[in-house]
């Protein structure tokens, strides 16, 4: 079963996304922040991470950054309210990213398209 | 002593202010420190390839794939569009360039593969590859008659609006001449007119003969500060030749603006203490457009890129629509690179 | 020795000379900033009412651009109604307040409202043309008009409307700018204007012109901010919305599959409505942040505005354990705000001290009244960490917040409605003491003696 790490502050949300995700049929960890994501990284491996980008604490954005540079090949999801970060490149870290919606349908489509795929896996950046 | 300088093409005026001397520390650039760790990924740098979209255009070592390790220049679309409805624009393959129609282009030129060399400090020969790069694709987007315009501007450093410290270059083509640039080609219209001929190779006539006000100059390109100089430090670099089109740039040229773009950057960098800076190409809308629109365009039209650093002590600011204050007289401005 | 005086304008004893009961009368108006319109009415007023320069009426024409436009006439339209309204006016207790409002039912009554007469009237400020009324405005001096009936340089249609030989034309200036112009005429007791009652209608005039100059101003700057704003604003409205919206059309989906159960449905009913009333609370604020202007609104009981809150199960709720101690005065005088606003504003000070405070903690709620300014004052002092001195300056301004889902729209409306209503607020606050923010709510004077 493949196991998704879910970032999320809002808590309407993360138990939305947690109740929904886990009767697609995933294993679903929800957290409140960044802190809290990483210490969940640390403790177990992730098929996929979904992560908003304003929080308290770390932000998103700087997560991912932080995530990537350890585990280089981990899908990552942003998903956020906020249309304007796509004009930070540094958002291109994550695969995808969906603007918050009523709807769950882009959410669920991307997670499968991304958790199935076969990774390419990054090459070490040359010393 | 102030001046009232009204710059002739723009129409705007501004109030050369030099209360008192400054001191060189005044110079220094509104720099951040590097805010990326080595820790932090970079979607940009070679090895992070699948990163990025696939990409449009590449120079890259013999026998090396599209999307890996391997290159100097990489040109990549904008992996997440702003302008995105959702609809399904029409891609088109042809060999390894891609292109979209639809909203428009937004491309991305990562500039090198080292995410901590920066244009400046690049060899000539890799300097030139990024602009024949830049030209090559300026040369391919404008074959689609709906791009009325090709923007290319370079961010650099936060202050800058750059959100990556990776050394990179934005171009985006839109079926609409913005508005800056239609009030150029008005007043570039009207001067031709006026002065019978191009406003620009006068005003470089001018300068070049005055020579209070340039930077730099060699057989193809110059540089210099503009009369009316809104911002502390900025600067125009022009091709000598007339020309109303980068993309008309032969090779000797390139090359030639390759070695301005150097020297110029360096400068910066070194006396300024390496400020963040934003450069933007002028030139005029794509040659393939109906020719009705702007007749006269390669005649009055004589493109120019601009250099604005962002200093920290010493700043312009405008008062008010088209009118500001500069508190560094472009003369000293270009007397103090000059050294 | 230092020796604390207080002073309020109205003290003057009703004897003493014209000069300085038209100065106190005027004076107080810039206590009580209501809008513009009762600024003019206020300086009107002053010029007509028996313990101010005391001319029968008085007529306000304002500069709008190329235009002298009438706006106000204030005045009795008979001397049976004038000898009614002087006797009413001059009975002992009746005295700023009164007249104005006073004033105000007069200039607003529907039937033959003097004012609605010269509302039509709108005239060309051409510089160097020699036109009564407009004279005064272009010329920027004072114009007495005597035997009007054979003057040629006056404008016909006003000429008639005003009925009179003689009266007495006062631009508004302010810095250089004229605002507009006062005309005064003695139409019941046809008493002659005489060199004294020039001076004085002047000093009205000034004090008038500068006025109207500083609530244009203040529009502008309101406007400037709220244009400023607004640009940060679209993108962020839609932003603070999607949230709810997000979660609000994720468990509805929820609700729509067959296989859901009562429980689960009730429970998304539950997070529904609350993700709701979040969306109410962002729109109430955006839509009224630019809106307050209060005019004429119902005297609000701040004492029981807030007993009603504290007691009400949103408070009840999010304080948890912190302690909140209530001490608020008994027959605490009316003030002057509306009451939406005066609970909205409440609610947010509150708001914020139930989040600074740790749970357990101490929130002391107090509201009284302080004589010496004659203001209604809420106080509400919590027990957290303190603001920080890096984002003091900043907790005013729009969207900037703290909080997680804060909109850092709060205290910018609270500003907004305290500036509103003539009244401030005040804050203090120490690293790891806590904050204290006052409110000081004015007290509505109308209709009271």
């Amino acid at each position: 079963m493949k196991k998704i790490l879910v970032v999320e502050d809002e808590k309407a949300l993360s138990l939305l996304y947690k109740e929904e995700l886990t009767e697609e049929g995933y294993k679903v960890t929800a957290v409140l922040d960044a802190e809290a994501a990483l210490e969940a990284l640390a403790k177990e491996r992730f098929d996929l991470i979904i992560t908003d980008i304003r929080m308290p604490g770390k932000n998103g954005i700087d997560l991912v950054t932080r995530v990537l540079s350890r585990q280089p090949d981990i899908p990552i999801i942003i998903n956020t309210a906020y249309q304007s970060y796509k004009n930070d490149f540094k958002t291109w870290a994550a695969d995808a990213y969906i603007v918050k919606s009523s709807s769950l349908e882009e959410l669920k489509a991307k997670i499968k398209e991304l958790i199935e795929k076969p990774h390419v896996p990054t090459q070490k950046r040359p010393d | 002593m102030s001046q009232l300088r009204k710059d002739l093409i723009s129409g705007r005026w501004v109030i050369i202010a030099s209360e008192r001397s400054k001191r060189p520390d005044d110079f220094r650039g509104a720099g951040e420190a590097r805010t990326e760790t080595a820790d932090s990924f970079c979607p940009f740098c070679a090895g992070n390839e699948s990163k990025t979209p696939p990409e449009v255009y590449a120079l890259r070592r013999e026998g090396t794939q599209p999307d890996q390790d391997g290159w100097s220049v990489r040109v990549v679309p904008n992996k997440f569009p702003a302008l995105d409805r959702g609809e399904k624009t029409q891609r088109r393959q042809e060999g390894i360039f891609e292109s979209m129609s639809g909203v428009g282009v937004h491309e991305v030129v990562i500039e090198t593969p080292d995410h901590g060399l920066e244009l400046s400090d690049v060899p000539l020969p890799h300097l030139r590859d990024v602009l024949e790069t830049v030209r090559s694709r300026i040369i391919s987007i404008e074959q689609e008659k709906q791009y009325q315009y090709v923007q290319v501007f370079k961010n650099k450093g936060r202050a800058a609006g750059a959100s990556l410290s990776h050394p990179h270059s934005q171009i985006i083509a839109t079926p609409i001449i913005p508005k800056r640039i239609k009030e150029e080609l008005y007043s570039a219209e009207r001067l031709f007119k006026k002065y019978q001929g191009c406003i620009f190779c006068r005003i470089i006539g001018q300068e070049m003969g005055l020579r209070q006000r340039i930077v730099y100059s060699d057989r193809h390109f110059c540089v210099l500060a503009p009369f009316a100089s809104r911002f502390p430090f900025e600067m125009q670099v022009f091709p000598l030749r007339h020309s109303a089109h980068l993309a008309d740039m032969t090779p000797e040229e390139t090359e030639s603006l390759a070695a301005t773009l150097k020297s110029v950057l360096s400068k910066i960098k070194g006396l300024l203490s390496d400020p963040p800076y934003n450069l933007v190409l002028h030139q005029a809308p794509n040659p393939s457009l109906v020719q009705g629109d702007w007749p006269g365009m390669s005649k009055d039209y004589h493109w120019h890129m601009e250099i604005m650093p962002v200093l920290a002590r010493v700043a312009g600011f405008e008062l008010g629509t088209g009118f500001y204050i500069n508190p560094v007289p472009p003369e000293a401005a270009a007397g103090f690179l000059l050294g | 020795m230092i020796e604390i005086v207080n002073f309020l304008a109205q003290d003057f004893e009703k004897d003493a000379p014209k000069e300085l009961m038209l100065l106190s009368f005027i004076s107080q108006s810039f206590f009580q900033p209501f809008s513009l319109e009762e600024n003019l009415l206020a300086i009107l007023s002053a010029l007509t009412s028996g313990s101010g320069v005391g001319f029968n009426r008085a007529m306000l024409f304002l500069a709008e651009g190329p235009k002298l436009r009438g706006r106000l006439w204030l005045g009795p339209r008979s001397a049976e109604e004038a000898l009614y309204i002087w006797n009413t006016l001059s009975t002992p207790g009746i005295g700023y307040a009164e007249i104005i409002e006073y004033n105000r039912s007069l200039v607003s009554r529907p039937e033959d409202n003097l004012s609605r007469r010269i509302q039509s009237l709108s005239y060309d400020l051409k510089a160097g043309q020699e036109l009564v009324p407009s004279l005064a405005t272009t010329s920027r001096n004072i114009v007495l008009v005597r035997d009007a009936r054979h003057e040629p340089r006056l404008a016909d249609d006003f000429r008639e409307i005003i009925g009179l030989d003689e009266f007495l034309c006062i631009p508004l200036l302010a810095q250089d700018e004229v605002m507009g112009e006062v005309i005064l005429d003695n139409a019941i007791n046809r008493a002659p204007i005489e060199a004294r009652d020039i001076k004085l209608a002047s000093l009205c005039g000034l004090v008038a012109g500068n006025a109207i100059a500083l609530a244009r101003m203040h529009r502008r700057v309101t406007d400037m901010e709220r244009l400023a704003a607004m640009g940060e604003m679209a993108a962020f409205v839609t932003h603070e919305l999607r949230n709810p919206l997000a979660a609000v059309g994720g468990f509805v989906e929820q609700m729509a599959d067959p296989r859901a159960t009562d429980r689960k449905k009730k429970r998304n009913l539950r997070i529904i409505r609350g993700e709701v009333k979040r969306l109410e609370d962002i729109l109430f604020k955006i839509a009224h942040l630019w809106k307050v202007e209060l005019k004429q609104s119902p005297p609000c009981d701040l004492g029981s505005v807030v007993r009603s809150i504290l007691a009400g199960p949103e408070i009840r709720r999010k304080k948890r354990h912190r302690v909140i101690v209530p001490d608020i005065e008994d027959n605490l005088p009316p003030v002057l705000c509306d009451t939406t606003y005066a609970a909205e504003v409440v609610r947010n000070i509150l708001d914020n001290a139930v989040d600074a405070t740790p749970d357990r903690g101490l929130i002391r709620v107090r509201c009284f009244f302080q004589d010496s300014e004659s203001r209604v004052v809420l106080s509400v002092e919590d027990s957290g960490a303190g603001i920080p001195p890096e984002i003091q300056d900043k907790i005013f301004t729009p969207f900037f917040s703290t909080k997680k889902n804060g909109m850092g729209l709060g205290l910018l409306f609270v500003k907004r409605v305290m500036d509103a209503c003539g009244g401030r607020v005040e804050w203090e606050s120490g690293e790891s003491r806590g904050s204290v923010f006052r409110l000081y709510f004015p007290v509505d004077k109308r209709g009271s003696s």
